[in-house]
């Protein structure tokens, strides 16, 4: 890939010969998708923004040895993802930071449950909150591959073949994360989905 | 429309809403398959559902801490590399002044190395023969032989200062 087809490799080009205000762009592009995909991967919306910009950091150190083989982007979501996965290990290495979660690296099984956070309130305020809650709730459960492929997948420019690159898959086993976390939130979210209203079990 | 367009829509509405014209042509082929359209409806709602998710919020200062931070590995960064260049400086005289002194040592220990082998050498070549040798017992008085002729070089001297 070339840097004229992907501006933001452009960009990384400019912050390896030592652009400022070009990496200062990059960080305002990509900080709110970058702390979306790290906070719903560790689960810690507060620890996310300093994991966020570590992974700010790590790029700018990195600058030096960037190469344009692939969309700046794809890049970036890598090192999120690989910093999000390190905290991970190191809160499961030091519980105590940690002492109401449980991770596994098991893709068959899910990382976390989210806490139940079900109110119930008149207005439509409240009943848009719980129903982005339960949301929240169906993808926080989902195993971390399928949780980051399908968050991905909300994205236009990422392609199943730059999802694959970040989750460290072939793209027809990205295909199958997408649409196997996809079946679990139709199953979860089903009364939501089918009325468009929260209905209990 | 086939069922592969209609995969696609599908795949597009994960990422985005439908144009006006994706939405009819979609429309046309479910009222041709009405069986699919439960399931058409229910992927696109979790589809909505997916991207209703709210943003995580980010403090308004981020990029400038994001910024600072990276000031301060420069900084970081920079000391480190005076401080490498400080311990070259406080080194490298040393490091020749002790290259010189083993590079002298090893010269020397080389040039007795060379002599000593080049002595070895020699009387290795001597043309003598060890069987014309006479045998250790011819030396058994050595000592004692030698000790008379010192003490009757002493008595010689004496009787030459009294003859004189």
């Amino acid at each position: 890939m070339s840097a004229e087809l992907d501006p933001d490799a452009a960009l990384m080009l400019k912050v390896r010969d030592g652009d400022r205000s070009a990496f200062e762009t990059l960080v305002e592009k990509y900080k709110q998708p970058v702390i979306n995909l790290v906070a719903r991967t560790i689960g810690d919306p507060t620890e996310a923004e300093d994991i966020a910009q570590h992974v700010f950091v790590q790029v700018y150190k990195s600058a030096h040895r960037y190469q344009v083989t692939a969309k700046f982007s794809t890049w970036l979501f890598t090192i999120a993802r690989n910093l999000s996965l390190n905290e991970l290990r190191r809160r499961s290495r030091h519980p105590a930071s940690s002492l109401d979660e449980t991770f596994a690296d098991d893709d068959e099984h899910p990382i976390r449950q989210a806490p139940d956070t079900r109110t119930f309130g008149p207005t439509e305020q409240l009943l848009q909150g719980e129903l982005e809650a339960r949301v929240e709730e169906a993808i926080a459960a989902l195993p971390e591959k399928q949780r980051t492929a399908l968050l991905m997948c909300r994205h236009e420019e990422f392609s199943y073949e730059e999802i694959a690159r970040v989750v460290g898959c072939s793209m027809s086993a990205t295909k199958s994360l997408i649409h196997r976390a996809r079946e679990t939130l139709k199953e979860r979210l089903k009364p939501y989905l089918r009325s468009g209203a929260w209905r209990e079990d | 429309m086939n069922d592969v367009r209609k995969e696609e829509l599908i795949r597009l509405s994960m990422k985005r809403e439908l144009t006006a014209e994706e939405e009819a042509n979609l429309e046309k082929w479910l009222a041709t398959h009405p069986e699919a359209r439960a399931q058409w409806e229910e992927e696109r709602a979790l589809s909505r559902a997916i991207h209703s998710l709210p943003d995580v919020p980010v403090s308004s200062n981020f990029t400038s801490r994001v910024l600072q931070a990276v000031d301060m590995e420069e900084t970081g960064e920079a000391r480190k590399e005076r401080s490498r260049h400080r311990w070259f400086r406080f080194l490298l005289p040393r490091i020749g002044w002790a290259a010189a002194v083993a590079a002298v040592i090893g010269v020397a220990i080389h040039n007795r190395s060379t002599e000593r082998k080049e002595l070895e050498g020699a009387l290795v070549s001597l043309p003598i023969d060890f069987t014309k040798l006479p045998a250790p017992d011819v030396l058994a008085d050595f000592d004692a032989i030698n000790q008379l002729r010192q003490a009757s070089v002493t008595t010689d001297d004496r009787l030459l200062e009294a003859l004189q």
